[in-house]
C-alpha cells in the first residue's frame, strides 16, 4: 500500500510538535474556536482525519509569527486579546494605557522585521470598525 | 505582512494581514522544510512526492 507523505493526521501532528519540543499551547490551540480551527476543519473534511502537511508546515510558521507578536505586545501593552484569525488576518487589542502615536508607530518601526512585518499604517479608530 | 493599527482613547486594535511578499516567504519556508524533511527521510521517490504537494 503506497504511503501517503504529503497528509497527517492531528494527532501524528501532535506528537511532532511535541517531538520538536513546541510550546504545549500550541496543541491547545488545535481545537473549534482555537487558532487552529482551520486545521481541525481540513482533518474532519475527510474520513481519514488528514491535513495537508505543506498547511501544517504553514500554521507552525505563522503561528511562530505571531506568538513574536503577541509576547512583545503583551510586554508593553500587558493583556494582548486576540479578536479573530482567518487565513490571512489576525486581529488584536490592547488598552492603550495612554501611549501616544508617536509610541506605537516607535514600536512598529523597531519591531517591523521581528514581525515581518513591510508596511504598516495607523488610524484613529471608526465607527464602523467599532460596529 | 502588512500591519494596520487603529486607535481610541482606551484601546489600539492592530491588524496583521498577509501581503505578497509575506506569501513568498512564506511558499519559500515551505518548500524548503518539506525538502529538509524528506532530505532526511531519504524518502526515494521525493520528486513523485514533491510533484503530488504542487497539485
Amino acid at each position: 500500500m503506497p504511503t501517503n507523505y504529503s497528509k497527517m493526521t492531528i494527532s501524528m501532528f501532535k506528537e511532532y510538535l511535541a517531538y520538536k519540543q513546541l510550546p504545549e499551547w500550541l496543541m491547545e490551540e488545535i481545537q473549534t474556536g482555537g487558532l487552529g480551527d482551520e486545521l481541525l476543519r481540513e482533518a474532519k473534511s475527510n474520513k481519514q482525519g488528514m491535513v495537508r502537511i505543506l498547511h501544517l508546515i504553514e500554521w507552525i510558521h505563522v503561528i511562530q509569527n505571531v506568538l513574536k507578536i503577541v509576547k512583545a505586545l503583551a510586554l508593553e501593552f500587558g493583556t494582548v486579546e486576540i479578536l479573530n484569525h482567518h487565513n490571512s488576518s489576525f486581529k488584536f487589542r490592547v488598552l492603550r494605557h495612554n501611549k501616544s502615536i508617536g509610541f506605537l508607530f516607535g514600536l512598529m518601526e523597531t519591531r517591523k522585521e521581528e514581525f515581518a512585518v513591510s508596511e504598516y499604517s495607523a488610524s484613529q479608530t471608526t465607527l464602523e470598525q467599532i460596529f | 505582512m502588512f500591519a494596520h493599527m487603529s486607535y481610541d482613547d482606551e484601546n489600539v486594535h492592530l491588524v496583521f494581514k498577509y501581503n505578497e511578499e509575506y506569501e513568498n516567504d512564506l511558499e519559500i519556508h515551505k518548500s524548503t522544510t518539506i525538502q529538509s524533511l524528506f532530505a532526511k527521510q531519504a524518502v526515494e521517490n521525493a520528486e513523485a512526492v514533491l510533484e503530488e504537494l504542487e497539485m
